[in-house]
């Protein structure tokens, strides 16, 4: 739409809204006297409460006395003098017009004047807050953020209750106009990364955003790269600890994860609970999901490599086993691994999309079928579903890496299985070489794993005790010359 | 944590220990080593610094052909020696084609130099670690008794000079780094000072494994590895071989990046990327040459890599004091 101006005539701005929105059943307006002059009150009503507008606006202007200056005195008289709470600026033209009204706001148009006075009426159906889904937490603030982003700002200035906290925001460039909020402190984050990453948001033009997580892909440098260039959270808590390392929060409006950048590898293992439990389980916990993580990429590929290139490295007891389990199996250990992590993805899909009503019963028959008929009927070999299994559990232990975990094992299974112990360094090094290769806004991705040092034992494999830890609070423009 | 100025220090020395790792027979013994290293690291110091100030004066497109020819034949040799070991470890398992594909596959994502860089310290790490495991796995055959007590010869005094005088091309990379000066003091000297003490200290343990035997040993340090046993796994060799591969592939990331450095593909910005576009001409040509030399006797293609080198040494020497001379013999 262009920039066009409003109309000085009532008529002709009510001929276009209506010639806009005529067709939708939601869109109210009505025409009014105040103080003898023509207006228009219009709006959505979904959105925005007639009542709450009579309550807070139209009520107090028939208390107030009469204004002398026509249509352009009133209007001045609602933005300037009266105690009415109109929006400070006035609306001046189309395309914000149509904006306000779309975010739930009432504006009154005014006869002979080309300025259109704004009230906020939102009212709109909303979830309430509630607990997370997604980040499963037993300690620390268990609020979420919700699909409103003026909610989500509150939640997150509740938190951070400094006036460094910046919250702008910003019309992304979609056909729906979705708005998005680049939050940060203004004393923390390093200025030439909030304005590599504003230009870059500015930049994006997509015809939907719908999540934040669409930003993520532009905001990559090397599009190969499977590592996510941003992390997301869903607690308030979180981001709120991110902006205390001078990152940079993105809310998006109707989305209730925020995104987090930049986002290093290590974060991925980091949780809540780790800073409200004791320093030594916390690392403890840390290391088994590192652990874990390694198990869920390279697990299965090593099985498939140990069986079926090198089996001298298999003790030779656990070996025996191996080979029986095998003996009865027609697949080769890599497709008969290949088969099964797929079949565990299939059930994990369907239970996940399945209505939640049957998705215990997808889950439960998925894993009869694999875990008792298939082995039964010799398809598969006890070890390979015992080491798919354990890799599946394991991949879960770090969730936010599940895409990268799925992936990354898939591909260790056929290089392994198909050239064995060279195949299996070639994985290994890719992943590496993707891990270090990946630069989000300039930082190392694997800080503070790589280059080994202090920071590496401060808060990385494990996290150090408190008072250490408070002595100086990570900050990422800290180490900038 | 914010990437400024990435250091190839660690690519260069990994490039270097892999040489130690991947040789397949033992050259000199540890006593005759450690003398003649004291020599020989600053030489090839020194060697590589000169060689530094000559190219600046000298580099013309035939020195940067020539250059570029000794590099890309020396990542034949790598890959060929890499197959040939793979193929008498796990004989029939891979072909020459799977390993040029498997070591040069990582590659792709090794192509910007922030990223070779912290991927070579990984690597590093890595490849410490796996050597202190190996070594703990191997501690109870480690044998003081092993040591030799011969008198040393001139002869051995000489194997051991010959051999560590062996000029890798990773001694004359950095004179193809932008800003060289700003890369720290003594680069050079400490990468040759690591190099050659890794490689006595590695010639020790081999000493105190195998004893009198160890000239005779084909592929001595894998063989040792062999012996290994930790935790669930009988053998660690494997673990040795994972990480000798990933070794391999960063130094033929580190050569072509120094290839995009001298043939032009490179724009200014030190850490742009070499462009896919004409990535494929790497691999594909580094896989042809390895198919055609595949049958190739490494031993005298190493030798002669090594006569290049010199030669190359000497000739950018010669150029670079001919272009001094001109420059003031004009100013006179």
């Amino acid at each position: 739409m262009t920039q066009k101006p409003l109309y000085r005539s009532l008529d002709a701005n009510l001929a276009l809204l209506e010639e806009m929105f005529g067709r939708s059943d939601d869109f109210y307006t009505k025409r009014l006297m105040l103080a003898g002059i023509p207006c228009a009150i219009v709006m959505f009503t979904g959105l925005s409460s007639p009542e709450k507008l009579c309550r807070m606006a139209l009520d107090m202007l028939d208390r107030d006395p009469a204004m002398l200056g026509g249509g352009e005195g009133l209007c001045d008289y609602l933005l300037t003098q009266s105690r009415v709470p109109a929006e400070p600026d006035a609306v001046e033209d189309h395309t914000a017009l149509v904006e306000l009204l779309s975010n739930g706001l009432s504006v009154l148009l005014i006869d002979g004047v080309r300025r259109g006075v704004a009230f906020s009426t939102q009212e709109m159906p909303q979830r309430s807050i509630s607990t997370p889904m997604s980040e499963g937490n037993l300690r620390g603030p268990q609020e979420a953020f919700t699909e409103l982003l003026r909610n989500n700002i509150s939640l997150l200035r509740r938190q951070f209750r400094t006036g460094t906290l910046v919250a702008e925001i910003s019309t992304a460039r979609t056909r729906a106009k979705t708005e998005y909020c680049l939050c940060y402190d203004s004393t923390l984050a390093p200025k030439e990364t909030i304005d590599a990453l504003r230009e870059r948001l500015k930049r994006v033009e997509i015809p939907v955003l719908l999540d934040s997580a669409y930003f993520a892909s532009f905001l990559k440098q090397d599009k190969l790269n499977l590592f996510p260039a941003a992390a997301y959270t869903e607690r308030p808590a979180t981001a709120c600890a991110r902006l205390c390392e001078g990152k940079a929060v993105v809310l998006v409006a109707g989305c209730p994860y925020a995104l987090i950048v930049p986002s290093f590898f290590a974060e991925h293992f980091e949780c809540l609970d780790d800073y409200a439990s004791g320093a030594v389980f916390a690392g403890l916990i840390r290391i088994l999901k590192y652990l874990a993580f390694l198990l869920a990429v390279f697990g299965p590929g090593l099985y498939v490599m140990a069986v079926a290139f090198a089996p001298e490295i298999i003790p030779i007891r656990l070996l025996t086993k191996l080979a029986q389990g095998e003996a009865s199996t027609p697949l080769p250990p890599m497709l008969e691994m290949l088969c099964v992590t797929l079949l565990l993805e299939i059930v994990r899909e369907a239970g996940l999309r399945a209505p939640q009503s049957i998705s215990h019963t997808v889950s439960l028959v998925g894993a009869l079928i694999i875990g008792e008929t298939a082995v039964s009927a010799g398809i598969v070999s006890v070890p390979v579903l015992t080491m798919a299994a354990a890799a599946t559990i394991a991949t879960l232990a770090v969730p936010s890496l599940y895409e990268q975990s799925i992936l990354f094992r898939f591909a260790v299974i056929v290089l392994a299985g198909c050239f064995g112990v060279p195949g299996l360094a070639c994985a290994a090094l890719t992943i590496l070489a993707m891990a270090c290769g990946s630069e989000p806004f300039g930082y190392d991705y694997l800080y503070p794993l790589m280059p080994p040092g202090r920071a590496s034992v401060r808060d990385g494999f494990v996290r150090s005790i408190w008072s250490r830890l408070a002595k100086s609070g990570e900050v990422i423009s800290r180490h900038e010359a | 944590m914010k990437r400024e100025r990435p250091s190839l220090f660690a690519a260069l020395l990994v490039s270097l220990l892999v040489n130690v790792l991947l040789r397949s027979q033992t050259a000199y013994w540890p006593r005759a080593g450690l003398f003649s290293a004291v020599v020989c690291a600053p030489l090839l110091a020194g060697v590589g610094w000169l060689f530094a100030r000559s190219w600046r004066l000298a580099a013309d497109p035939v020195y940067k052909l020539l250059f570029g020819a000794l590099l890309v034949y020396t990542s034949v040799l790598e890959l060929l020696r890499l197959w040939q070991l793979a193929d008498r470890l796990y004989p029939g398992a891979v072909t020459l084609t799977s390993v040029c594909l498997l070591v040069v596959l990582p590659v792709v994502y090794l192509r910007r130099v922030s990223a070779l860089s912290q991927t070579a310290y990984a690597v590093l790490c890595l490849l410490v670690l796996a050597t202190v495991a190996m070594l703990a796995s191997v501690l109870p055959r480690l044998c003081i008794v092993n040591l030799q007590t011969a008198a040393l010869t001139q002869g051995d005094f000489l194997a051991a000079v010959r051999d560590q005088l062996t000029l890798y091309p990773e001694y004359l990379l950095p004179a193809l780094w932008p800003e060289q000066d700003k890369r720290g003091r003594h680069t050079l000297l400490r990468l040759a000072a690591w190099a050659l003490a890794f490689d006595v200290g590695m010639h020790l343990i081999l000493e105190l494994f195998y004893g009198a035997a160890m000239p005779l040993r084909i592929d001595p340090v894998h063989a040792a590895a062999r012996c290994g046993a930790l935790s669930i796994f009988n053998r660690l060799e494997w673990l040795q071989f994972i990480l000798w591969v990933m070794a391999v592939t960063v130094k033929l990331a580190l050569y072509l990046y120094a290839l995009v450095r001298l043939l032009g593909g490179q724009n200014k910005a030190e850490d742009s990327a070499a462009g896919l576009d004409r990535f494929p001409l790497y691999p594909g040509g580094v896989w042809l040459l390895c198919a055609v030399l595949r049958k190739l006797d490494l031993d005298a293609a190493l030798s002669l890599r090594n006569v290049l080198t010199w030669s190359f040494v000497g000739l950018t020497w010669i150029g670079g004091a001919a272009a001094c001379l001109y420059r003031r013999l004009r100013r006179c």
